[in-house]
Parts: C-alpha cells; structure tokens; sequence
C-alpha cells in the first residue's frame, strides 16, 4: 500500500517544473521525499556516525504498523551497549551496564536518519537547495541533494537519498573550509522489510528486577526572563526552560534556538562571585563556544555553527527581568 | 576496536600492533564487519583532517602542551564523577584517545589501577580552560536537545574511569 502512494507521489513530482525555479523546485520536493521517507519507511540497517575522531557504528530498525505507529530501535554496535526504543515519541533507553531503563519523550529532538523537519519549506529560507548528481551509497542508487547556506551563520549539508524510496542513507554536515564537521552513513540498509516483529523487541525487556526505571519528565517550558534580542536570520526559539545542572546549586536558564537542522544552546546561569567571569570563544571538537557574563549572570552559547553564530547569539541575550 | 580499525587501515600500527588487531579483525565477526564498513566510507574518512598521519603526533604534542593529568581525583571528584556519569560523547571520546594514546607511547611506571600520563612540558594554562568543566556539563545538555544521533543523549554506564574531553580530572 505505502509503495502504491510512494509511486504515486513520484509520478507527481515528476511534472515537469518551470525553467529556472526547476533546480530549486526539484530540490524541496526532494527534501519533502525524504523527510516522508524516514518516517513512513521499513527499514533495517547499520550506519555509521562520525564527529572529529569518534566513530559510532548503530544498527537500526525502523517499522510503521497498520495505524501508523512508528516503531523503532537503535542498538550501540560498539563501545558500552545501549539500546533505544521509541514508539512514536515514547522513548526506551536500556542501559545494561548500569542496569538502567531511562523512559521519556522525545521532545522533538531529530535524529538519523529522521533529520528533517517535517515543514522543510523553512529550510529554503536559511539554504540555497539544488541537486547534485547520482551517488552509490550502502549499495544504493542515490539522489544527491546539497542545502548551502545562504549565509555566514551555519555550515552546509549534502544528503544521498535512495532513489527508489526517498530514505536518507548519508547525510554530511560540512564547514566552510570544506572540513566534514559530522556524517552519518548507512553501510547497509534494507529497505521495505519484512520486519519481523522479534527485531523491535528490546533484548534487556525482560529485565530482572533488579533494574532501575528512571522517568524522565520533561522539564517546564517557562518564561526564564531571559531572551534573545536579535539572533541570526532564521534561528528560532524551540525550547525555553529552568534545569538542575550537573554539579550545579542553582538552577540553569537554557534557551534553545534551531534552524530546521541544526540546534544552538544558550545556558545562562548566575556567577557565583568567588570566581571571575571568563569570556571569550572556545572550540569543543566541531562545537563553538562562546561565554561573556551579562548582569551578574554568566552566559554561555555552544552549536554546531561558526563560531559567528554563538557570538551574534550570545551578544544579543538580554535579561528581561524575573 | 573501530579506533584501531581505522588505524590499521590508515596504516598507522606497527607491524605488531597491525598483526594483533589484523588477527582479531579475522576472528571476531564484528570486527570483520567493522573492517568492511570502514573500506565502504574509507574515502571520506581520508579526507577528515582527524584521521591524517599526522595525528598521532598532533595528539601528542597536544597533550605535552595541556596540563592534562588523566587521573581523576581521589575525593569527592571521583563520587561526582560518578553521580553524573559524564558525557557519553566528551567522555568516550577521552578514553578512546586515551587507550589509544596508550598504545603508541612506551609504558609508564605503573600507577596504580588508573594509566597517567604526564605532561611532558610545562603546563601552559589556556584561557578556554576555566570554563571547561562548566562547558562539559553545558555540552551534555545541548546533546540531549540537539544531537542529531540518537545515542548522544543518552547517558552511558559509568565507566571505570571517564574524562572530560579537555582531559582534567573530574
């Protein structure tokens, strides 16, 4: 049934569009193809996630019942073993080494190969998205799809996506020196299953009784008294909040401001006064810093970004009252 | 293991250091799956600055230039440590280095249970550094809101020693 509405869907995209607008125009339908893709696919494979040194190889499986639910798990390949089932937006964490279930929502949080927003119309604000040629990936025919920033304020992004269904099987997050910032590759992936119903099932489910249940609530989504006066073009506020930090007394404001694709954090929290305020930009593998005190408060803003954007950020926080 | 995979592959071992791991890639399916899956991407790996020949050095002299002591605490540092089990991303990434540094450079009197490594040189205080721990925390944070992989917002097992990823003791 999903492959008849998949065809239909590509017979539609394939009217033929307006000269000019039709690289840009192909591109958002794509964009559209894969943000479909990722969530309405059966999929079962392994891939590779890499940020600066660090490698992480995951096995994923991915099913949509009859109703529609999403089901999903993400095992750790390597290092401590995790295991991660989500149905829908109900998130499972089995860690076995600390014999610990970590239940919560997802909060929205995107992640591979989900990547997109489910508006990707807002991605054509902040990117120029054009096509790129044919790529075989995963052994996969794969339609390239670049998103180049329009700015200064964010790095770019180059995705293959399975010609035949649309799912995301590489995306690559690229500096402006052209330096990979993080990837994520499918090394093989069947798509369209079957997925027998045994391959969802946590391996840890049953758990004898000596395991911990953490539920994790979400924290409130309050008006802190902080805001951003003036961030850069297309970042908006997704999420607003007062949270215990580790090793922290005091509760920590934390603003954070995305683009579609990527996050931005703004921690604010108040000095202490036994030590001076630093400022100043720092670099944490593909991760900006950028901390200067405002109002007896220390404000520190970190992102995948140039180091522009945490700066811009940062400078524009302003504290609005209690 | 990927760690040394990819070392292999870049031809970074010794021959020793090659013959083990090249053995165990032939053992361990796993491994053999990683060592398959590595060659897959292989090319874009290459182009990643982290993985040039130069990085055993670039790491070592790094870690020459940083007050880096990779031991932690024995007061309550270590219990905090493990109250709030870290990073997985910053922390991992730290003991990877670590085990990794480990394998290149001669061995060290013993230390008791946790591997030193001692500055070389004179610590050279960096401006950032201040901010490190509070920045490790911040980073833990932002993960679980913005990390585009799934894994980084969860929290891993306690390891039985992890280290920021500036390397301080925690």
């Amino acid at each position: 049934m999903r492959l008849v509405i998949a065809a239909a869907a590509m017979a539609f995209a394939a009217v033929p569009a307006f000269a000019g607008e039709g690289a840009a125009r192909d591109g958002m339908q794509w964009l559209q193809r894969i943000a479909t893709a990722s969530r309405s696919q059966d999929f079962s494979g392994t891939f590779l996630y890499q940020q600066g040194n660090r490698v992480d190889t995951s096995r994923i499986t991915h099913y949509v019942d009859g109703s529609g639910n999403e089901l999903e798990k993400l095992e750790s390949l390597d290092g401590p073993e995790r295991e991660i089932i989500r149905r829908n937006d109900e998130v499972r964490c089995y860690i076995p080494g600390s014999k610990l279930l970590r239940v919560e929502k997802r909060r929205g949080r995107k992640a591979f190969p989900d990547l997109l927003p489910e508006q990707v119309g807002m991605l054509s604000e902040n990117y120029d998205v054009r096509l790129g040629g044919i790529e075989r990936v995963a052994g996969l025919e794969c339609q390239i799809v670049i998103l180049e920033p329009k700015d200064d304020m964010r790095y770019g992004h180059t995705l293959c996506a399975d010609r035949e269904t649309g799912l995301l099987v590489k995306a690559v997050m690229v500096d402006d020196a052209g330096q990979v910032v993080e990837q994520f590759a499918f090394t093989q992936v069947a798509i369209g299953g079957p997925i027998e119903p045994a391959q969802l099932k946590p391996r840890f489910a049953a758990a004898p009784g000596d395991w911990r249940e953490e539920r994790l609530t979400p924290p409130e989504i309050n008006d802190t008294g902080w805001s951003i006066g003036n961030p850069p073009r297309g970042f908006k506020k997704v999420m607003e909040m007062k949270r215990p930090m580790p090793g922290k007394g005091l509760q920590v404001t934390h603003i954070v401001l995305s683009d579609g694709l990527v996050a931005v954090s703004v921690f604010i929290e108040p000095l202490t006064g036994d030590k001076p305020p630093r400022a100043g930009v720092s670099r944490r593998g593909s991760i900006n810093v950028f901390a200067r005190p405002v109002s007896e408060h220390m404000v520190t803003v970190l992102g995948e970004t140039p180091v522009t954007t945490v700066q811009l950020i940062g400078n524009s926080v302003n504290h609005s009252g209690k | 293991m990927t760690i040394e995979i990819s070392e292999l592959m870049d031809g970074e071992l010794d021959v020793p250091a090659s013959d083990a791991i090249a053995a165990r890639v032939s053992r361990d399916p796993r491994s053999r799956e990683d060592w398959g899956l590595y060659h897959l991407i292989g090319d874009t790996m290459r182009h990643a600055a982290f993985f040039s020949p130069g990085l055993a050095s670039g790491v070592s002299r790094r870690l020459a230039q940083e007050p880096v002591v990779l031991a932690p605490r024995r007061n309550s540092s270590l219990r905090k440590t493990l109250r709030w089990s870290l990073s997985a991303a910053a922390s991992l990434a730290a003991v990877a280095v670590v085990a990794w540094v480990g394998l290149r450079t001669p061995p060290e009197p013993a230390t008791g249970q946790v591997a030193a490594v001692a500055p070389a040189a004179p610590p050279v205080q960096q401006p950032a550094q201040a901010m490190t721990s509070a920045v490790n925390d911040y980073l833990v944070a932002h993960q679980e809101y913005s990390s585009r992989f799934a894994m980084q917002g969860v929290a891993p097992p306690v390891q039985a020693v992890s280290f920021p990823a500036d390397g301080s003791p925690r």
